[in-house]
């Protein structure tokens, strides 16, 4: 992790990044959020799915990006070739399904039968001579996709100027190493959450509500030593962050049932265990990658729906199906735990929410151990101020 | 095919046959279902029953390829990932489980890899 990221202590990243309070209304102001969809999220790839959902060409899956009013299929072409489309008939914009998931050789509009094929071109459509343009310039409108350690990502800017390989940096390659390279199949939670996404985000870029809000679960991560679990470094790469939590060097036994189940874990053969290495990517703008254990491995991805709603979901990724009881056991312990523990915030977060919205405070406070908060917050206001300024200047796309 | 009122555990399991009804549940989402539809002394008996049992269980069921699998070992299967969901709420959550159990409910289980044991189980 340390050649991935420039590891600093809490003072050292303080004194990198600053300190004291922050404005308090790009937590809820539409009008700042407005403007993040346009400045970041229209112009950075965004994880959107995994190719095990559509695993042989024909398969598709259908998702809503409701910060940009965007209906996307995601199809496995004939050819093998994963594309976006969006859900739209170029006839007159009729959604062409509204089924979550399927297998298409190709996809006829339910309206007037104007019909694509897994490619997004047009094939065939009734009376076609009468419209007077050509097939060619009628296919769906697409969506510029790539994949990065199997996962598919999206970009919505009419021509991304890097690819997901560039936007990750040195990170990228450490995707094709993980699991979710090779996985397989997936276990997903999905949940929306009344908070905008930074507050939602920000939650999992600080340790110390652990003690407070995972009192039953968050044991092992503070001890005598480290009351609060801080962790012991703070990693950063650009945009993108990560942290070195702290190693309790005398850990509360866990009740029995427990240790029998994480015990179980341990004595699986672990198919990455020659590469694992104990991941926690906290990627800009929504995307946290970690990779606990080698056989468990999740992303968290959240994305905007307003100013004070967003929608989640958790993944985590098997490289192989179960083959046995243990291994079936193990790999439900393992997504039932985390659930569980991500369970535990949604109180906390939607009162964070509740009370900076109603806008009695103009800043928020930081301490030293929320600066990876304080960083991603002068990423989101770099790029926002970037936007506005080419907006003034009148030369924004 | 099998019902599942014709089911039996394997026989040296059949002490927890009265747990089959509410938790031998066929998908991590039904598990976790079991889980928020169960009272406290439901969850708590089947803790108690299946404590003890559990890792001979697990050595039980590891002898079997998951996709050939009968019935009875399905149900089996099914009930020790169930406990899962349980050890979760009576070893951990413990008095927070139903606060934590509103908290949960948000989170939707949506997908899940393909269960091949339960395959053939009809339930």
């Amino acid at each position: 992790m340390s050649g991935l990221f420039e590891m600093l202590e809490a003072e050292e990243a303080a004194d990198r990044f600053g300190r004291g309070p922050i404005p308090a209304a790009p937590y809820y102001d539409p009008a700042w959020y407005a403007d993040e969809i346009e400045a970041i999220f229209k112009r950075q790839w965004l994880h959107i799915g995994h190719v095990c959902e559509i695993p042989e060409p024909g398969n598709f899956i259908r998702r809503e990006l409701d910060f940009a009013a965007a209906p996307l299929l995601i199809v496995r072409g004939k050819d093998g070739e994963v594309r976006t489309f969006y859900n739209v008939c170029t006839h007159r914009g009729t959604q062409l399904t509204q089924d979550d998931s399927g297998k298409r050789s190709q996809f006829s509009c339910p309206y007037h039968m104007w019909t694509y094929g897994t490619d997004g071109r047009l094939l065939s459509a009734p009376d076609f001579e009468k419209f007077h343009v050509a097939k060619e310039d009628c296919s769906l409108k697409q969506v510029a996709t790539q994949v990065l350690g199997g996962l598919i990502f999206i970009h919505l800017g009419p021509d991304p100027a890097g690819s997901v390989r560039d936007q990750f940096g040195a990170l990228a390659d450490e995707f094709d190493k993980m699991p979710c390279a090779q996985a397989i199949a997936t276990t997903e939670v999905s949940y929306e959450i009344e908070a905008n996404w930074k507050v939602h985000y920000d939650n999992f870029q600080e340790n110390y509500h652990l003690r407070f809000i995972h009192a039953r679960t968050g044991g092992p991560a503070i001890g005598p030593a480290n009351p609060m679990g801080y962790p012991t470094h703070y990693g950063f790469n650009g945009p993108h962050r990560s942290q070195t939590l702290w190693k309790n060097p005398d850990p509360p036994q866990l009740p029995a049932s427990m240790m029998l189940s994480s015990m179980r874990a341990a004595a699986l053969p672990q198919p990455f265990a020659r590469d694992f290495v104990k991941t926690d990517f906290k990627l800009f703008p929504c995307l946290h990658v970690v990779w606990l254990s080698p056989d468990t491995m999740f992303t968290h991805t959240h994305m905007p729906v307003s100013a004070t709603r967003t929608r989640s979901r958790i993944r985590m990724y098997w490289a192989s199906e179960s083959e046995s009881a243990s291994r079936a056991f193990a790999r439900e312990f393992a997504m039932m735990s985390l659930r569980d523990v991500l369970s535990e915030d949604r109180d906390a977060v939607e009162a964070a929410q509740r009370g900076i919205a109603s806008g009695v405070l103009e800043t928020i406070n930081l301490q030293d151990h929320e600066v990876l908060l304080r960083h991603s917050y002068q990423q989101v206001v770099a790029r926002v101020t970037d936007w506005r300024a080419a907006r003034a200047r009148g030369s924004h796309v | 095919m099998e019902t599942a009122a014709k089911i039996h555990l394997p026989p040296q399991f059949a002490e927890l046959e009265p747990f089959v009804a509410h938790w031998a549940a066929a998908d991590p989402a039904a598990r976790a279902a079991a889980r928020d539809t169960s009272s406290e002394d439901q969850r708590r008996a089947f803790h108690a029953a299946m404590s003890p049992r559990i890792a001979e269980v697990l050595d039980y069921l590891d002898t079997k390829a998951l996709a050939e699998m009968d019935g009875g070992e399905a149900t089996l299967l099914n009930m020790a990932l169930a406990f899962v969901h349980v050890v979760l709420a009576v070893e951990m959550q413990t008095d927070a489980e139903p606060v934590h159990c509103a908290m949960r409910s948000y989170m939707m289980i949506t997908a899940w890899s393909g269960e091949v044991w339960n395959r053939q189980v009809p339930f």
